[in-house]
Parts: C-alpha cells; structure tokens; sequence
C-alpha cells in the first residue's frame, strides 16, 4: 500500500535531484551527452537507439539524444533554484514529521 | 426688546442702546393709537407702555410660537429615525433633543416650513446613504469581476476548459459503443478518428466530438470508471473484512498516481522522439484512463469467487484488449497518416520504427499499471 502521489512525488524529487547533480565535464561528457560537443562521443546506448544519418538534428528533426541532452540541460540549468527550496521543505517536513 | 415699556422716556438716551431697537417710538410718542391697540387709546403711557410691551410680547410669542412646538416635538419621529440613520448618531436622546431645538429655530428664522426642511434634509441623508450604498454595490461588484476575470483568465490558461468540455460530449450510444469496444477491441475496423469538417468544406483543425465519432477519447467513460474503481476496490476490501475509511484514500491516490506515471511516461517518450503534438493532453489522459474498465471488469470477475485461474485468465484478457485499443488509438498520436497529417512533419522510416517500439511498450506497460491497480 505504500505505493501513492506522496511516493510518487518523492520519486520524482529524487529522479530530478539525480539529473541535477550530473556533474558537466566528469560524467556528461564521457558518455557524450554533453551540452558542448552533442555528438562526439557516440556510445553502445546511443547506437541502439540512434541512426547516425540523423544525428544532431540534421534531417528530419533532433535525435534522442540530442532530445536528451536538451532535457538534462534544461534541468540542470532551470530547476537547480527551485530543487533547492523544494529539497529544504522535504527535508524539514521528514524531519519534523516523518 | 423688553426694554420696550420705558421707550418714551428713554427715548433720548444714547443712540447705541437705540440702534438695534427699531425706532417706532419716535412715532409712537405723538400718536399712541396708532397701534392696532387703537380702541384702548384713552390709557396712561405707562399702560400703553406695557400695552405696546404686550405687543412686543404677542410679536415675541408670535416669533417663537412657530419655535414653541418645535422645541416641544423637537425629535419628531422621523427626524429622530433619520438621526439613528446617521453613522455617527451614537448621541443620547437628549443630545438629539438639543439639536433639534438648536436647529428648529434657525429654521424658523429663516422662514421655512419646519416639516420641509427635515424633509429636505433626510432626502439629503437618504441620498448620502444610497450614494454610499450604490458606491459600495459597484466596488463589490467591480471586485467581483475581477476577481471572476482573474479565475477565468488562470483557470482557462492552466486547465483547457474548451477541451475539457469538448471531452465531456458524450451521448448514450456512444458510451455503449466505447464500452464493447474497450471489452471487445478485435473486430473494429476504422480507427481514425474523423476530422472535424468546417462550414467550407476544408479540414479543420481539430475532431469530431466524442458524440459524433466513437474513435474520439472523451473523458466521462474514465472519469466514471475511476470512481467505479476506488468503489469497487472498497467492496473488495469490505468483502475480505479488512475495510477501512482509509482504504477509499489510498485507493484513488494509487490510481491517481498510476495514470500520472503512465501520462508521463507518455509525454518523456514524446518529447524523446520529438513526436509533435498540440492540444492533446486531455487526450492522453483520456486515454490513459480507458484501462480502468478493464481493471473493473477484471475485478468484477474476481468478487464472483470462481478460482485462481479464471481471475487471472480474465485479467490477461483484459490487458490485451486494453493494449490492443491504446495500440490502435495511440497509433494516430504518435504515428500521423501521412495523408491526414501536415505535410511538413516527415517521419522517416528509423523514426518510424523507433516509434512503433515506442507504442509497443506503451502497450506492454499496461500489464504492470493494470497489475498495480488490480492488486488492491
């Protein structure tokens, strides 16, 4: 029974949390998913599910990847304020009540 | 003016005493009958002194007998009604009584009737209060509005309102038909939804309500059939002796939170595979909740207590006709007809098998959503 909204909102605090905290350079880059350099290090993830005559959104609109790399950005770059705030509430209300 | 009587032999006196008097006695003194007290012409000066007093006197009452009454009546009912009008009449009666008698003579003075003037003045009261009145009924109101145009402006910005109304445009046959249909799924053939035909004969932006066309998603069917499903989920739980209040709460949380991740889901894979879409929230919301009457229909099986296995042959089954009907009903969501589409969305043939898996899985993950619900 404990599965609810509240368990499914705290799995979405944390999977935001955890896309937040990737770190640019150590990790995004080595697996390519780099803002900077979109499609230079292709990997064995991305050659399953990406075609590389389609790759960076040259033809007919941007690849998964690139969807993914704009999604982990704009996480990174719009909720960091927001995910702290929400991460303090959480953790007070755990504190005091849970 | 009582000072009068002695006139004639004060008559000489210093003109400051004489300048507010009238100065009648100068005539007076040759002719005393010219008084309209003539008849009693033979009298001594000093009578006629007192008699020309009297007259004073008479002019005196004459003057304040119009004051008399007033002071007597001085809160007249309606006056003093009006004077408990007044917001800051919190004086006594007797202060009230003071006014009036304060104010009733000015009045007599200056010549108006006593009854006009209070009149004249509650209609000024009266029009001070309804211009207070009116003016706070158009601030109430003018508040109202904004705060009607407020809700209107935010509600239809963050809940589609016109989509959600056109969700709801169901009729008896068509819920019928959904229903066989969400049971019953092999057999239907055309599955696109119908286009909405404008008045010139060119296609419109957007379908056919749920009404005319039964491959539209509408939103009464799965809003009807959650609330079935916490309900009848409270049976269950009601039947297996372990019912409690709560039960209904953490039922509807849990299917809240399953169409949740599952439109989600949906929308984390759409923008994935950057599959365009418009308007069609409600739409998948919709379509997310179709699965709850096979859920129903799995647990309406199960209260028959007919084995294990019949339950769960049952809840296979329903999981394929759901799965099979969001197969075909996604379908046009995330893989447009080329002829019914926009031209200038060109899915290529990796695109177009990436997105099939896509909709496979969106299927195949209706057996862990319905497995979710159904274990209650």
């Amino acid at each position: 029974m404990a599965f609810s909204l509240g368990t499914l909102i705290y799995v979405s605090l944390l999977l935001v949390n955890a896309i937040a905290i990737l770190n640019e350079e150590r990790f995004l880059a080595r697996i390519g998913l780099s803002t900077q350099s979109p499609a230079a290090y292709p990997t064995g993830f991305d050659q399953a599910y990406n075609d590389p005559s389609s790759g960076g959104g040259s033809g007919s609109g941007p690849s998964v990847r690139t969807q993914l790399v704009n999604l982990i950005g704009a996480v990174r770059t719009l909720l960091r304020l927001p995910l702290i705030a929400v991460n303090v509430v959480v953790i007070a209300y755990e504190l005091v009540l849970g | 003016m009582l000072h009068r009587p002695p006139a004639p032999q004060v008559s000489r006196s210093p003109p400051p005493l004489h300048h507010p008097i009238p100065t009648h006695p100068h005539y007076a003194i040759p002719d005393p009958p010219a008084t309209p007290l003539d008849a009693h012409s033979p009298h001594p000066k000093g009578q006629q002194g007192q008699q020309q007093g009297q007259q004073a006197g008479g002019y005196m009452r004459y003057t304040s007998s119009p004051m008399q009454p007033q002071a007597g009546f001085s809160p007249p009912p309606s006056y003093g009604g009006q004077q408990g009008y007044q917001p800051l009449g919190d004086m006594g009666g007797i202060g009230n009584m003071g006014m009036a008698g304060m104010s009733a003579p000015h009045m007599g003075n200056m010549g108006i009737p006593p009854t006009q003037q209070q009149s004249v003045q509650g209609m000024q009261m009266w029009g001070v209060n309804d211009a207070t009145a009116a003016m706070g009924m158009q601030f109430g109101q003018s508040a109202m509005r904004a705060g009607q145009d407020y809700l209107d402006k935010n509600f239809s910005i963050h809940v589609p309102l016109p989509l959600i109304r056109h969700q709801f445009n169901v009729s008896n046959s068509y819920v019928l038909h959904k229903l066989r249909l969400l049971v019953f799924p092999w057999r239907h053939r055309p599955w696109a939804r119908k286009p909405k035909q404008s008045d010139t004969g060119a296609q419109a932006d957007g379908w056919q309500p749920p009404r005319e066309d039964v491959n539209s998603p509408d939103l009464y069917i799965p809003t009807m059939a959650l609330v079935t499903y916490i309900l009848l989920s409270a049976l269950q739980t009601g039947l297996q002796s372990r019912f409690h209040p709560e039960v209904l709460g953490v039922v509807a949380s849990k299917a809240l939170a399953v169409l949740l991740i599952e439109f989600l889901s949906i929308k984390l894979g759409c923008y994935l595979l950057n599959i365009q879409e418009h308007g069609q929230v409600m739409d998948l919301v919709a379509y997310g909740g179709y699965k709850f009457v096979g859920v129903i229909f799995t647990m309406l099986v199960g209260l028959l207590q007919l084995g294990r296995s019949v339950y769960w042959l049952t809840f296979l089954y329903a999981f394929c006709a759901t799965a099979f009907f969001l197969l075909r009903s996604l379908r046009q969501v995330v893989l447009p007809d080329a002829s019914a589409a926009p031209s200038n969305v060109t899915v290529t043939s990796a695109q177009r098998g990436r997105r099939i898996q896509f909709l496979f899985m969106i299927a195949v993950s209706q057996l862990l959503y319905m497995w979710i619900l159904a274990w209650v």
